[in-house]
């Protein structure tokens, strides 16, 4: 399942003086089981964008193609865009309703009108990959949960109903650093392991850099890169110029560069960056 | 679409109206609103709005703003101006089958029509041309005038003043539930009016949740900094009447007089 976006632009209240441009004439394809993160200042575009993959925004001018279907035809009754498209937005635990946890993830599946069978079914396995007991949680109130639960059961909630596209806006948001890396696992196993499409929004770069396969990076509206982390954070100073960071490790390495030993600062995840530094400094 | 509420909203300019107290603003909205219910005939509506044409030039907002709050209540003007049409025994004019169309229900659902018409866009003048806070302050300065209510003055315009300041973050917060709910296939659409009455919870449940948490948090953060009703507060702007102001009253209740006046006039356009 692919994407195939063509000179998107997107803009806010046209005709009125608050008229803005959110989106400017952007351009990408990303292919079937790709893991890309976007990241971007605060309002450059990047949640304007992913709205527009599952038609909650519709284009000012441009084409969205998800799987060879432009999705903004109106043809194309929207039950089929979001059963190709799964968007997990910020603090996604804020949709929650019903009594149940088990009610809850069932609503998207009973919405595309699976079975009953079908739908405990894929209740089962979305709670599951989001590292759920299912007998012990389904028959609780989602509102009794802790913060870090309730956000796995409303991302739960869209797994349910098998988008071979997931796009997932600032998932780890407010969580500790422990709920953070385990939610990023999960993310990439359901990448890996499921070979789910995944479109991940962040400010964090270290996050990007460790997870993801390919990057966008968004400021004012356009797409100014998009290509592996080893191409994104080579040139530090033009994610400086957008007020981005390079990742910590990488920025560890620079400094370190900097202050005159001879290190290669081409690594950007924790892990090479401290191979590096052992090989320079010895054990 | 829910963009579209104008109610409480404020468009900045540099007009005369915008540097009127609230005081003023407010005491001319009330007058505005009794006297247009005094009106009893086409007359004083026609006069009513010439007073508000003229407000709204002088205000320098848009005209299609001030109707926007108009946009909203179609559906009730529509109600009845039909209900009035049909209903209203007299003269007939017109009749088909069971139907009559009266001159007495002509005039009425003109009237009707025209009443609220100029009612909303009347009063969104109001909110049009003053800052939230003012108008709070505004309301508390007049409350304080009125015996009994005067004693919670303070406590009133607090209400207000956080009603009104949280209903463009509740807005925002329900589009944001709404594209949640919608990408899981949450249908709001749908022809069928149970469906659709149903399809309301997945909205309604997150919104009152995260109204009671805000509310909660907001609570918690005003104790917090030892808030305890107005007694003894003193304001950092104090409300002073201006010799604008006195002209504002003067032609204001000029025109309400003007308004008044029409009752008596007997020629009938319909």
């Amino acid at each position: 399942m692919s994407i195939e976006v063509r000179n998107l632009t997107h803009i806010y209240s046209q005709g009125t003086v608050f008229e803005r441009i959110a989106l400017d004439n952007v351009s990408f394809d990303v292919g079937p089981r790709d893991f890309i993160g976007i990241i971007g200042h605060t309002g450059s575009g990047k949640s304007t964008l992913v709205q527009h993959i599952n038609r909650l925004l519709v284009p000012t001018s441009g084409t969205v193609i998800v799987n060879h279907i432009d999705i903004n035809d109106k043809k194309v009754p929207m039950k089929d865009i979001v059963r190709r498209v799964g968007i997990v937005f910020q603090y996604p635990e804020s949709q929650l309703f019903e009594e149940t946890v088990y009610k809850d993830v069932s609503f998207g599946p009973k919405n595309l009108g699976y079975d009953d069978e079908k739908t405990d079914f894929l209740v089962r396995q979305s709670l599951e990959i989001m590292g759920l007991g299912f007998e012990e949680i389904k028959d609780k109130s989602p509102f009794e949960l802790s913060g870090g639960q309730k956000r796995r059961v409303a991302i739960a909630g869209v797994i349910a109903m098998k988008p071979p596209i997931m796009i997932l806006d600032e998932p780890t948001s407010g969580l500790d650093p422990v709920g953070r890396e385990e939610m990023l696992n999960m993310i990439r196993d359901m990448n890996q392991e499921l070979g789910i499409c995944i479109l991940l929004v962040t400010h964090s770069m270290d996050d990007v850099a460790q997870y993801a396969d390919k990057i966008m990076v968004f400021s004012e509206g356009k797409l100014v890169k998009y290509g592996p982390p080893s191409e994104v954070f080579a040139d530090s100073q033009f994610l400086a110029n957008i007020r981005l960071d390079v990742p910590q490790s990488k920025s560890v390495l620079e400094r370190l560069k900097e202050k005159g030993f001879d290190i290669d600062t081409s690594a950007y995840t924790t892990k090479e960056a401290a191979k590096e530094i052992l090989r320079v400094f010895g054990k | 679409m829910i963009k579209d509420v104008v109610i409480g909203q404020y468009y900045p300019t540099d007009s005369v109206i915008h540097k009127l107290d609230p005081r003023t603003k407010i005491m001319a909205s009330l007058l505005y609103i009794v006297f247009l219910f005094m009106a009893n005939n086409i007359w004083g509506y026609f006069a009513a709005m010439f007073f508000l044409i003229v407000i709204v030039i002088i205000s320098k907002i848009p005209v299609g703003y001030v109707l926007k709050g108009i946009k909203g209540v179609v559906f009730i003007i529509l109600m009845t101006l039909i209900f009035n049409l049909l209903w209203t025994p007299g003269e007939a004019l017109y009749t088909l089958g069971p139907v009559t169309i009266t001159r007495e229900g002509v005039s009425a659902s003109i009237n009707m029509a025209l009443r609220l018409m100029l009612l909303i866009s009347g009063t969104s003048m109001m909110t049009l041309t003053t800052p939230t806070i003012q108008l709070t302050d505004g309301m508390e300065a007049l409350i304080k005038k009125v015996p009994f209510l005067g004693r919670v003055s303070h406590e009133i315009s607090m209400m207000m003043s956080i009603a009104l300041r949280f209903i463009p973050t509740l807005t925002e917060e329900l589009d944001r539930i709404m594209k949640a709910q919608k990408s899981r296939g949450a249908d709001f659409e749908s022809k069928n009016i149970v469906k659709r009455v149903k399809g309301y919870v997945p909205l309604l449940v997150p919104l009152f949740v995260s109204a009671f948490q805000r509310a909660n948090d907001l609570a918690m953060a005003m104790e917090a900094r030892c808030y305890h009703g107005g007694e003894g507060r003193t304001r950092l702007k104090i409300l002073k009447y201006e010799k604008r102001d006195r002209i504002a009253y003067a032609v204001v209740i000029f025109a309400m007089a003007g308004i008044f006046a029409t009752r008596f006039i007997t020629y009938r356009l319909i």
